[in-house]
């Protein structure tokens, strides 16, 4: 309606309408903010009538001031960076070892005999299990935490990346062994392009769960993190930090799987969706 | 003299799922075929069509008997032996261009030879305005005539084609098929060409080979002599179509294949 509303007379648009339709807020980044501002006018309401113990749920302006606080301390990117480097390291070795191992099992009798019962024995155990073991093994070091992460999103694009080979259209196969590709030639034009899609998925799956088991690891064994920074914040019984790191986590997460999103939507624009 | 394709005593069957008796698709199939000669082949539905046709492309393999192209036996698909798909098989993440150079990247052609090849085929289709297209942008028809280019420009020596037109409208099949003929008589090649309609066979082919229920069998092997552009309301091309009619017939009322004697 606003589009067609014209200065009278003259048929030119109104620009400052025009602009300001511009300026629209995303209606998913809208539900983010009208929770958040919920949340803070409950917060303000209970600085009059004193309905729950501030102390205990803090406002989202306090935990931003306590972000701030962080980031005046300067601790605020050590803990930052420490975790992010951690999943993407765990991540970096996950990615190509499953799709690998992945392709090895759907191609190579040998292969399947060999590695998929072990596979399948080892992937019902949570990680978050094992990692007392893998502390008594590699020590509290980063090897430690980056082989964590690394079992924890290995099994999850393993799977997807081998139900998705054994998905491929053998029409595609056929067609493109008749136009005299080798296998090597498949395994790149058929094999890899067609689940691509789902590896990008599982990927994007893979880091949801990565964040989630970080903060687990960097309670047992870290001088910092995220996770470190919310068990020793709750030992000084502060827990606008806690949140703050909480926070932290999620707008990571939320960043990560956007950023993630719009990639697959660059790159496979060949799908009909 | 050898023939182009040679298919002896060919017999295929289709294990059984979970130890159940095999199934024999085809028994006893033998069939020569000339260089540059255009055949199509007729038959009922599930009378073993693609069956044949996939083990000349060497996507299976025979149960017994051999199958020899050019005067090699054929043990596993080759460039040579190109195929267009009734299920157009066009690679969903390339462009129309890109599927049909990838055909001429793999042969080794130099860059510019794959795109000067891959553009006269797409003009001779008539998709060079649409060469930048993905597969899911296409009709029909459109992909058809994609799928077909990509194979013939790779200038196979045989083209084996499972009913290409099986899913257009009347005049887009008449089209293609006069882009088809039209393709094959400035360069000559054999092609084995599956369908199921009559008109399509008479207006197409040299020679129709009608097969039967019975495992394949051919019941019917048939030569076109008519002079190219045929007209497809003339009394002799309805005569030859009478004909072909009359064998299918026969082709239908023969024994069911498979474990029926
Ligand atoms: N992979 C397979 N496993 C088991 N049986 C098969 C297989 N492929 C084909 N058959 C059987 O072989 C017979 C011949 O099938 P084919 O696809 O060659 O028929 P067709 O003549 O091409 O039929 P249509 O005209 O319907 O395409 C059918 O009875 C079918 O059930
Ligand atoms: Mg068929």
């Amino acid at each position: 309606m606003a589009s067609h509303t014209d200065i009278p007379g003259t048929g030119r648009p109104l620009v400052p309408l025009a602009r300001l339709r511009g300026l629209r807020i995303p209606p998913k980044a809208a539900t983010l903010i009208a929770v958040i501002a919920a949340w803070q006018a409950l917060a303000i309401l209970n600085g009059h009538w004193q309905f729950y113990n501030a102390t205990l749920v803090p406002s989202p302006g306090g935990i931003v001031a306590a972000t701030i606080e962080l980031w005046r301390e300067g601790t605020l990117w050590t803990h930052l960076s420490a975790s992010c480097l951690r999943v993407l390291r765990g991540m970096a070795l996950a990615v190509p070892m499953a799709v690998i191992m992945a392709y090895l099992v759907a191609t190579l009798k040998w292969a399947e005999i060999v590695f998929d019962p072990i596979i399948e024995f080892i992937r019902p155990v949570p990680s978050l299990a094992l990692l007392p073991i893998f502390i008594v093994w590699f020590g509290i070091g980063e090897l430690t935490k980056t082989i964590f992460i690394t079992y924890s999103a290995f099994f999850i694009i393993f799977v997807a990346t081998l139900e998705a080979i054994r998905d491929v259209d053998p029409v595609l196969r056929r067609a493109a062994g008749s136009m005299g590709m080798s296998s090597r030639q498949m395994a790149y034009h058929v094999t890899f392009k067609s689940v691509l899609p789902q590896i990008m998925v599982s990927i994007r799956l893979a880091l949801a769960t990565s964040w989630f088991v970080i903060v687990g690891a960097e309670f047992l064994a870290a001088n910092e993190g995220l996770g470190y920074l919310i068990n020793f914040s709750r030992v000084w019984f502060k827990i606008d930090t806690m949140m703050a790191a909480a926070a932290m986590i999620g707008l990571l997460g939320l960043a990560s799987n956007y950023l993630l999103l719009a990639l697959e939507r660059r790159l496979f624009a060949w799908r009909e969706r | 003299m050898t023939a182009q394709i040679c298919i002896e005593d060919v017999t295929k069957a289709f294990p059984g799922r979970n130890g159940s008796a095999a199934f024999t698709a085809l028994s006893g199939i033998s069939l020569d075929i000339p260089a540059n000669e255009f055949v199509c082949l007729l038959g009922p539905s599930g009378c073993g069509k693609s069956t044949l046709l996939g083990l000349v492309a060497g996507h299976e393999k025979a149960t017994s008997g051999g199958i020899a192209v050019g005067g090699r036996p054929v043990n596993g698909p080759a460039a040579e032996r190109g195929m267009v798909f009734q299920q157009y098989a066009l690679f969903p993440w390339y462009t129309v261009e890109q599927n049909v150079r990838l055909g001429l990247k793999v042969k080794g052609l130099s860059r510019a030879e794959q795109a000067g090849q891959a553009e006269r085929m797409l003009r001779a289709v008539n998709l060079w305005e649409h060469r930048g297209k993905f597969p899911r942008e296409l009709s029909g028809g459109m992909k058809q005539r994609a799928a077909i280019a990509r194979t013939l420009a790779i200038d196979p020596d045989v083209l084996l084609m499972d009913e290409p037109f099986g899913a257009l409208d009347e005049q887009t099949r008449n089209r293609l098929q006069d882009e088809l003929l039209s393709i094959w008589q400035r360069s000559r090649r054999t092609v084995v060409f599956v369908t199921h309609s009559v008109q399509e066979a008479v207006t197409l082919a040299d020679r129709v080979v009608v097969m039967g229920r019975d495992k394949g069998r051919i019941v019917a092997d048939l030569r076109i002599a008519l002079d190219r552009p045929r007209d497809r309301m003339g009394a002799e091309f309805v005569e030859a179509e009478r004909e072909v009619s009359a064998a299918l017939e026969r082709a239908e009322a023969s024994v069911p294949a498979g474990r029926a004697a």
